[in-house]
């Protein structure tokens, strides 16, 4: 099978954070099937990417982020939180300690924000930051068969390898530095790589015969599908760690970080005022995302994001329900959309349930 | 640079209180000559910000120093900033708090009185 016959990104590029990048290359349904049954490359280089050195570096972020990675090993990944004074949601952070430096992986577009807000706190510390984001690229491999696929490709093994490493793999004899972050049950790899290895490396991992492409619509209905918040839609400082279900996220036991008075307050009396939950929305009409939900003509909430989940060719979303009305199986109107209804599916917790 | 009021130069002072524990930790770590008390500001804590505390007899040239007490407090010039005006007192007894700051600069601190915010 040549992924190549459908290779057409010139008829529906679009630009995501500044990056050009395929909306489609086969059809978004294929795609999105490939990425829930099997295997799919995506040109995830819109994804932020700082660089930062200094013997301070993970001792900051630790001070200023809700999971401890304060002695994150050589090689390991870690994801955190940063939060501000009000426990609100700077951006969900996935760390790696490479050997030379500390990655940070940053919601697409946040990188500067993530820099300017490390670089707030930055006082007598030892760390610089340098935004790699536009002089790297990124490649995210997604579903049940990446890694064995990748593995089959490359004649590595990283199904040995512990979930939350880095290490550096051979590519077509390109050294790349892969992070194997699996996100609940989904399995998630990312490759971080130089610009000049893009096309070379994207050609063999399609070439292979067991990725399939994934442009940017199969990808936002992937990731409404299974929960994974993004930044301004479901996270941001509207709302804090606990109400977005990241508790997983969040250890308790670490000692201060910036905002960590406000949610062990909220996690201990269970002051939790809202709850992010999946939806699926049935009715007439295109859902925008910030529709209201009602309950018995009430305000019970909001619609964050929309999209259509190919495969069943039904509209699913995310949205943050009142704690009250937050139970599976409750269904809400949607305000100024009289016909149409949205049903609670799930409370998720993308990376558990915590301690 | 100092910050001034009333023509006089602003500082971080320690009650006498404070004074003595410095000399009794600092008897612990060996030092009895030329105490000295770095005090500091990092980034984190709950309020954003946080005291550093660190017992040495090492100045650097650029650190902003107030003996008081015979112990000699000492301010990097970035921490002087956030700490102008501070006053550095010992709680103790059974509801003690140990050091504690009364930092004219702090909007806001956390319950543990160890971190702030400007």
């Amino acid at each position: 099978m040549n992924q190549r016959d459908s290779y057409k990104p010139e008829q529906n590029m679009t630009n995501h954070f500044g990056w050009e990048i395929p909306r489609c290359y086969l059809d978004p349904k294929t795609e999105f099937i490939a990425a829930q049954t099997d295997a799919v490359a995506h040109n995830s280089s819109y994804v932020g990417r700082l660089k930062a050195t200094g013997s301070d570096t993970l001792d900051l972020i630790n001070r200023m982020s809700t999971n401890n990675v304060l002695n994150l090993g050589h090689d390991r990944c870690a994801h955190t939180i940063l939060t501000t004074n009000r426990g609100r949601i700077l951006d969900l952070i996935h760390v790696v300690n490479t050997d030379e430096s500390i990655l940070i992986l940053t919601s697409p577009g946040e990188q500067l924000n993530v820099t300017n807000w490390l670089d707030k706190y930055t006082i007598m510390e030892e760390i610089t930051v340098e935004d790699v984001t536009t002089s790297t690229r990124m490649i995210t491999l997604i579903g049940p068969n990446c890694i064995l696929n990748l593995d089959r490709l490359i004649g590595s093994n990283l199904q040995s390898l512990e979930p939350y490493s880095s290490q550096l793999v051979k590519i077509s004899d390109e050294i790349v530095r892969i992070i194997k972050k699996p996100l609940g049950d989904i399995q998630i790899v990312d490759l971080i790589i130089e610009p000049q290895q893009l096309d070379k490396i994207w050609d063999t991992i399609l070439n292979s015969g067991t990725f399939l492409p994934m442009g940017i619509d199969a990808y936002e209905s992937f990731r409404v599908e299974h929960a994974i918040p993004g930044h301004s839609s479901e996270m941001g400082e509207s709302y804090n760690p606990l109400e977005t279900g990241l508790i997983g996220s969040i250890d308790f036991h670490k000692g201060c970080y910036i905002g960590q008075e406000v949610i062990a307050r909220l996690d201990s009396y269970k002051k939790i005022q809202k709850h992010l939950v999946t939806l699926i929305i049935q009715g007439d009409h295109d859902i925008p995302a910030g529709a209201d939900l009602t309950c018995d003509g009430q305000y019970a909430g909001k619609v964050t994001s929309v999209a259509l989940n190919p495969s069943t060719n039904s509209l699913v979303g995310l949205g943050y329900i009142n704690t009250a009305n937050a139970q599976i199986g409750t269904k809400f109107g949607l305000e100024g959309y009289e016909s149409d209804t949205a049903e609670i599916t799930g409370l998720p917790q993308l990376f558990g349930a915590g301690e | 640079m100092s910050i001034t009021m009333d023509g006089v130069e602003l500082g971080v002072e320690i009650t006498e209180k404070a004074a003595e524990k410095i000399k009794y930790f600092a008897t612990k770590d060996g030092v009895s000559d030329n105490v000295g008390l770095r005090v500091a500001v990092k980034g984190g804590g709950c309020s954003g910000m946080t005291y550093d505390l660190d017992i040495t007899n090492e100045e650097r040239e650029s650190d902003k120093v107030v003996e008081q007490f015979g112990v000699k407090v000492m301010v990097d010039k970035k921490s002087y900033i956030y700490l102008v005006g501070t006053v550095l007192d010992f709680s103790d007894g059974l509801n003690g708090k140990g050091f504690t700051f009364e930092n004219p600069n702090a909007k806001k601190a956390c319950g543990c009185g160890t971190s702030f915010s400007v």
